[in-house]
């Protein structure tokens, strides 16, 4: 007992020491700390999330994204094929059941991908647990269509189901992970701006289940509501707070314009009330 | 510093460490601090480290001992002066005009180094409770001999509420002064003015970027809402595959 303790409080102050870094950094401070800690490699490498991947699956045809919930030792699952690459006979892979939601799933996310973001990749793993199941639902989609600014946005929707007869709880950690990048060529220096990271935030349902596609349309309703929030507040944190800090830090304009404006102000307010007494 | 013990769980080791490490932080973020005794305020930089844990305040002449641990200056000496003193001295009361005007709570510090004559200036704002802080950090060297003017302003913000979020950007820059007039005020005064004129490009370009990235980029990557400007019906998208499976698995 003694041990899991202290692991998990390395755990913590590893994942708090990740989420104060630079995100620009994540596989470098990841590498660093894993150093230190290597025996917190498993628990840590599950926890902080890492840029997707793309990998190909040659015998569909088909792009993949590739994280912790699709690996098996040094090999991922193919969402299509449902095989393993490098190959593993005997590597873990849903049960029946869970498989044919699984091919449902992500026809129905690949069809959400290209409603909302006109390309990119999508994935969709699920997991057998001990009462229910599992999920993750990951996007990636890169915009670096143009010299001047370039961006990839990276979802990754975590999804815990617990069914209780004709409903299921569903609770839903999400993570989006915004990278953008814009560069100006001054003479012969170019200078970058960027501005990324991430933001993560929960949701938690219980819904009905009524039918064999209930929970497609559940879990599909949930990301798409938590994506909408997390637009929002993506585009207010990255492109509105930030923006007023930097603007916070330097004044365009000069600053003795704004004072001397309200030390007139003052005084004529002063002069004004003591004309009124 | 919490998280690092928790990591090292080697309290000896740490303390040895730490000190070195947190100079340098320090050093690095600009901090600036009072000198006692004096009503002064100096930047602790790479610039003005006289020796281990000793400084430099040019404008009052003195040096000190400053601990990096709690933060605490003491054993003010005097100094020496360097024979670019008028220069320096007037330099600073242009880049301290220049500061008032344009940093709500910046300081800067112009030091001798290396012949040269280098301008720190950082404005920081620390809101820990509101999950951000933001840093501007630039040093400008001015040298009198080539009249070249070197500088390199850097802009980091960091917002961590329910996510870990940073700008990150820097510019260099590089110019002749021209026509430089021979008197030591005008000298720095033209040198401050092309401080500011290029603060305020880089301002800017900031600017500019955040709006290309905000307009261009972030747009380019996720709509709002489909095509069809209504949410998804998943009832249709999830009945197209899921219905055929059970159908197929039926027969």
């Amino acid at each position: 007992m003694a041990d899991y303790d202290e692991n998990e409080q390395q755990m913590d102050c590893a994942l708090d020491l990740m989420r104060r870094l630079p995100p620009q950094n994540v596989e470098e401070n990841l590498v660093t700390l894993l150093e230190v800690m290597p025996e917190l490699t498993e628990d840590l490498l599950s926890a902080v999330d890492q840029p997707l991947k793309v990998r190909q699956d040659a015998t569909e045809g088909k792009e993949y994204l590739v994280c912790d919930y699709n690996r098996d030792g040094d090999s991922y699952r193919s969402p299509w094929s449902n095989e393993y690459d490098p190959p593993l006979p005997d590597g873990s892979v849903p049960s029946d059941r869970l498989r044919k939601l699984e091919i449902a799933a992500n026809e129905a996310f690949d069809t959400y991908k290209e409603l909302y973001y006109e390309g990119g990749v999508s994935s969709v793993y699920l997991w057998d647990m001990d009462d229910s199941f599992a999920g993750v639902v990951l996007i990636k989609k890169v915009n670096d269509g143009t010299v001047r600014s370039k961006g990839s946005w990276d979802s990754i929707h975590v999804i815990e189901v617990v069914e209780k007869g004709r409903q299921a709880r569903y609770k839903l950690t999400s993570t989006v992970m915004l990278y953008t990048v814009a560069s100006a060529a001054k003479g012969d220096r170019l200078n970058e701006i960027n501005l990324s990271g991430s933001l993560t935030r929960q949701d938690d349902r219980e819904l009905p289940v009524e039918d064999a596609n209930a929970h497609i349309v559940n879990i599909g309703r949930m990301v798409e509501d938590m994506e909408f929030k997390m637009r929002n507040s993506l585009q207010e944190v990255y492109f509105s707070k930030t923006h007023d800090i930097v603007n916070s830090l330097r004044s365009a304009t000069d600053l003795n314009e704004a004072r001397n404006r309200e030390r007139l102000q003052r005084d004529l307010f002063g002069q004004l009330k003591s004309r009124n007494e | 510093m919490l998280n690092i013990r928790g990591i090292v769980n080697d309290d000896d080791a740490l303390q040895e460490q730490i000190e070195s490490v947190l100079a340098e932080s320090n050093m690095q973020q600009f901090l600036v601090v009072s000198v006692p005794e004096k009503e002064s305020k100096v930047l602790l930089t790479p610039y003005n480290q006289v020796s281990e844990g000793r400084y430099l305040d040019p404008n009052t002449r003195t040096e000190f001992a400053f601990d990096h641990l709690r933060r605490v200056a003491s054993d003010v000496q005097d100094s020496e002066s360097s024979e670019q003193e008028e220069l320096r001295a007037s330099l600073q009361k242009e880049l301290d005009t220049y500061v008032e005007a344009h940093y709500p709570e910046g300081a800067a510090t112009v030091f001798l180094h290396e012949g040269s004559l280098v301008s720190c200036i950082v404005s920081n704002k620390f809101s820990p409770n509101n999950y951000w802080n933001g840093s501007w950090r630039a040093v400008w060297s001015f040298n009198p001999e080539t009249k070249q003017l070197n500088g390199s302003t850097k802009v980091k913000v960091h917002y961590f509420e329910d996510g870990n979020v940073q700008l990150d950007t820097q510019s260099d820059f590089a110019a002749d002064v021209p026509d430089l007039p021979s008197d030591t005020v005008s000298v720095s005064q033209k040198v401050a003015k092309l401080i500011g004129k290029y603060e305020a490009e880089f301002q800017q370009g900031i600017n500019d970027g955040y709006r290309q990235l905000a307009d261009k980029t972030f747009k380019g990557l996720r709509r709002t809402l489909p095509v069809t400007r209504n949410k998804i019906d998943w009832e249709k998208i999830a009945n197209y595959k899921l219905g055929g499976e059970l159908v197929n698995a039926e027969q």
